[in-house]
């Protein structure tokens, strides 16, 4: 399923379109509610769209779904949002699960899901999740190829990667409503990977929030932070 | 407090916390660490029997597959970049009618069962991931297209988790009263066995949207919980015989394969994590 960010964009199409542009959105937004289509998780992040990598310490200070699951990661994705890579921390209520595999007991694990340009996504557990890592998804040779890493533990990887591609550090709940669940995360210390020098340095500017359901504070310039909470 | 005893008490704490309710509060724990408990889907029992040589353990598992899906299965080095270069990595060419609509879900859980039974047949930590640093999976499309790295991975899994070996004949006579108990009409069961019983379950779903939102519940049903094979693979169809669900878990590997028909993803009680729209680019 596809992240959008409908709401914002009916919000402020409502006020600034004309009134035939208004009736055709009406008539798409009518048409999705009536074929049921998924319009979004919940998502609360920042993004950061360039360089070779990703990394922050992202510290869950709780997740508590009654249900679907809450997720806080580290992610690569293509700029046309086919294909993904992502870290984090992840827990589903009773009755839920993501992938089949991931969080599948209402457990608390660390996870890598990869999602291919086109094909079927894939989660792979990597045991109890402890509540605080270092989220690294970079790709330090240059090549395209992106790995995953957990506080310097090296995890699943991901080929195929242009320049056309994008990070974000934040927060997902896999429901649609914004009630019934709540989460806190805290990413800090969030740098990027300059390739040209070959290190680790701070963002300083982050694109967004986006906020979803979730709220997203300030990004923290001096300590290069921010939390996302539900 | 040594790094060993926190890891413990987390995991402990951890454990407690999700058996409460899905609830985690992480207000005990210190600073980052590594690594955790690895993963257990089905009962532990088994003493550990692997060591073996990876490139037989790896012949004698594609020999069971029971299709042409796998075009090639080979022991390579791992790929540059890879944290630990000893260690043997798996190289696949899978064949898939498609890569739209969930059609490599199937192919590709193949070739995750195949590399369960070479993870367990070759280390002898009790990490399975500790003996098969990862592996790569090529798409093969009809026409000869090879997509490359389609997927591949290996997740943190306890070693020597014991599942059904039972028949065929038994498995999908367990199976088939399951799905009849959920209302839920079989198209074909059949059970590949890599080396252990996994069902392969088409069935009909008489209303789509209740199966959506059960599925998770449906899976355990009919699969077990704790896991009971080692695997499954589970195609859902609408009366009118369009597939909307292919799911499939591979539990030596950890690799779970979803694809839902869009109508129906938002009901879901299985999902998968969503792509993320970089529509606020530019807006700096």
């Amino acid at each position: 399923m596809l992240i959008t960010r409908s709401r914002v964009h009916v919000g402020m199409r409502q006020v600034h379109v004309g009134r035939r542009s208004a009736v055709a959105l009406v008539a798409t937004v009518v048409a999705l509610v009536f074929a049921g289509v998924a319009l979004a998780n919940e998502v609360g992040n920042y993004q950061w769209d360039s360089n070779y990598g990703t990394r922050a310490t992202v510290a869950v200070s709780s997740f508590s779904p009654s249900t679907n699951c809450i997720a806080s990661a580290s992610y690569v994705t293509s700029t046309d949002s086919n294909r993904q890579l992502q870290i984090g921390q992840l827990l589903c209520a009773s009755g839920y699960g993501v992938d089949g595999t991931c969080s599948l007991s209402n457990n608390f694990i660390l996870y890598v899901e990869r999602i291919p340009a086109t094909g079927s996504a894939v989660c792979y557990p990597h045991g109890s999740a402890s509540g605080s890592y270092l989220l690294t998804v970079d790709d330090s040779a240059g090549s395209g190829t992106f790995y995953t890493y957990a506080s310097g533990t090296q995890y699943e990887g991901q080929s195929g990667y242009d320049s056309s591609r994008f990070f974000s550090e934040g927060s997902e709940y896999t429901g649609s409503s914004c009630s019934g669940w709540s989460g806190s995360t805290s990413f800090s210390g969030w740098q990027y990977y300059n390739l040209a020098l070959n290190q680790w340095q701070y963002v300083t500017s982050p694109v967004g929030p986006s906020a979803q359901c979730w709220s997203v504070s300030s990004y923290n310039g001096t300590s290069h932070s921010f939390t996302v909470s539900h | 407090m040594n790094k060993t005893l926190w890891i413990k008490l987390a995991a402990a704490l951890t454990v407690c916390a999700a058996a409460a309710g899905a609830t985690f509060i992480a207000a005990a724990f210190g600073g980052a660490s590594s690594g955790g408990t690895p993963i257990a889907f089905g009962k532990i029992g088994n003493s550990a029997t692997g060591g073996g040589d990876p490139s037989a353990v790896l012949a004698a598992a594609v020999k069971q597959v029971p299709d042409d899906t796998i075009a090639s299965a080979s022991i390579v080095a791992p790929p540059a970049g890879a944290a630990n270069p000893n260690l043997p990595w798996l190289h696949v060419a899978v064949r898939v009618p498609s890569l739209q609509n969930g059609l490599d879900v199937r192919p590709m859980w193949i070739a995750d069962l195949v590399q369960g039974e070479l993870a367990e047949g070759i280390g002898t930590s009790s990490d399975l991931h500790a003996g098969l640093e990862g592996s790569t999976f090529d798409a093969v499309l009809p026409d000869g297209t090879i997509v490359p790295d389609e997927s591949g991975g290996m997740g943190d899994v306890v070693r020597g988790q014991t599942f059904s070996t039972g028949t065929a004949s038994q498995v999908s006579s367990a199976i088939a009263a399951k799905l009849q108990g959920l209302g839920l009409k079989p198209v074909s069961i059949d059970v590949v066995a890599i080396p252990d019983a996994a069902p392969e379950v088409v069935a009909i779903a008489p209303d789509p949207t209740n199966a959506a939102e059960n599925l998770v519940n449906i899976e355990k049903t009919l699969f077990g919980d704790p896991a009971q094979y080692e695997g499954y693979y589970l195609e859902l169809q609408a009366p009118d015989g369009t597939p909307f669900v292919h799911a499939s878990a591979a539990f030596r590997t950890g690799a779970g394969r979803f694809w839902i028909d869009p109508r129906y993803a938002s009901v879901a009680s299985e999902k998968t994590l969503g792509r993320i729209n970089n529509d606020q680019r530019g807006r700096r």
